[in-house]
């Protein structure tokens, strides 16, 4: 027979308990961060190693060195890089891909667990990370439209994901948090480094192009992999809260 | 002195304790999803949230989702108000456990 407070204390756990399962909603897989990561690494790099190495200073430009003032839109990568739009899409079609892998991936996960795929946790995920993410990707395309540097585009794009994913710490997994604020570091960090060393930049990857593939990489690429392996590399069954 | 009249003997259950407070974590839950957390059989959750409903701490409203019936629940301000005060009840008792 329990007594009291032996009732008492076993209450208070499964309370405690359940909100913390009932809160915590995973919007990442672990393998589709994996797979995003990888795909955001290959894209990234190669977008680097292909772009044409530094050429003369265009009329006009103070410097065709993007890393000078990546911020500014008037430094032109020489002849033979990807044109901003086309990076923009390259990019767009990148999240598209690994978007609906995440979502089979989340998907067979709520058919496992005999939930909706529109689940509570899916709706608060969505409300939270969606307007980040629409304004990142309206401002970065109005930015490249306008002749901005794809390399501070790909900042935009960090600094408005860690936003989204920020917005989504209430009811996320630690690592998922630590992603966020990691990604809002690795941001605001690159904005002020480029901002202020950028000139020290040399060779190819002192481009425009070559840069923001490096950004991409090191974010979207590294960061995304890191996240997944920690992910998949802790104790089978040690739920996170 | 501790106020047992307010362990609400409604929310006294396991089952129906552990409903209540997934209903308290977000502002409603469809009863797919509560299965899903709760690992109940339709039937015995369906009884859980009928005696809740009865009581007035659940609010219940259907909608179609997908051309099916979806029922959604959420807690009333009674319900809120039953809830707190039982969890207030729970830590009391515990605490004077630790104190004698």
């Amino acid at each position: 027979m329990m007594t009291d407070q032996e009732v008492a204390t076993d209450h208070l756990r499964i309370i405690r308990s359940l909100m913390e399962r009932a809160t915590v909603y995973r919007a990442i897989s672990a393998p589709a961060a994996l797979f995003g990561g990888i795909i955001a690494l290959v894209t990234g790099v190669g977008m680097a190693l292909r772009a044409p190495g530094p050429g003369e200073p265009a009329a006009g430009s103070e410097s065709a060195v993007a890393g000078a003032n990546f911020l500014a839109p008037d430094h032109l990568d020489p002849p033979g890089g990807l044109e901003p739009m086309v990076f923009f899409l390259v990019w767009v079609g990148v999240l598209i891909l690994v978007g609906l892998f995440n979502a089979v991936l989340l998907w067979r996960g709520s058919q496992a667990r005999g939930e909706e795929f529109f689940s509570s946790g899916m709706k608060l995920a969505l409300r939270a990370t969606g307007p980040p993410m629409l304004a990142g990707g309206l401002i970065s395309f109005l930015l490249l439209e306008a002749g901005g540097s794809r390399a501070s585009c790909a900042l935009l794009w960090v600094v408005f994901y860690s936003l989204a994913l920020i917005g989504a710490r209430s009811f996320a997994p630690r690592s998922m948090r630590w992603l966020a604020w990691m990604f809002f570091s690795a941001g605001l960090g690159l904005f002020v480094l480029l901002r202020v060393f950028g000139g020290c930049l040399g060779g190819k990857f002192s481009t425009d192009q070559a840069l923001a593939g490096l950004i991409m990489a090191l974010t979207f690429g590294a960061l995304h992999v890191v996240y997944a392996l920690i992910i998949l590399c802790r104790p089978k069954g040690a739920e996170e809260i | 002195m501790i106020d047992f009249s307010k362990l609400d003997k409604v929310i006294h259950e396991k089952g129906r304790l552990s409903i209540m407070t997934l209903l308290a974590t977000r502002v409603e839950w469809n009863f797919q999803d509560l299965k899903g957390q709760l690992q109940m059989s339709d039937g015995n959750l369906i009884t859980h949230l009928r005696a809740l409903e009865k009581v007035g701490f659940v609010s219940v409203y259907k909608e179609m989702n997908k051309k099916r019936p979806q029922s959604n629940y959420a807690l009333t301000k009674p319900g809120k108000a039953a809830f707190e005060d039982y969890l207030t009840v729970l830590e009391q008792i515990v605490s004077l456990g630790k104190n004698d």
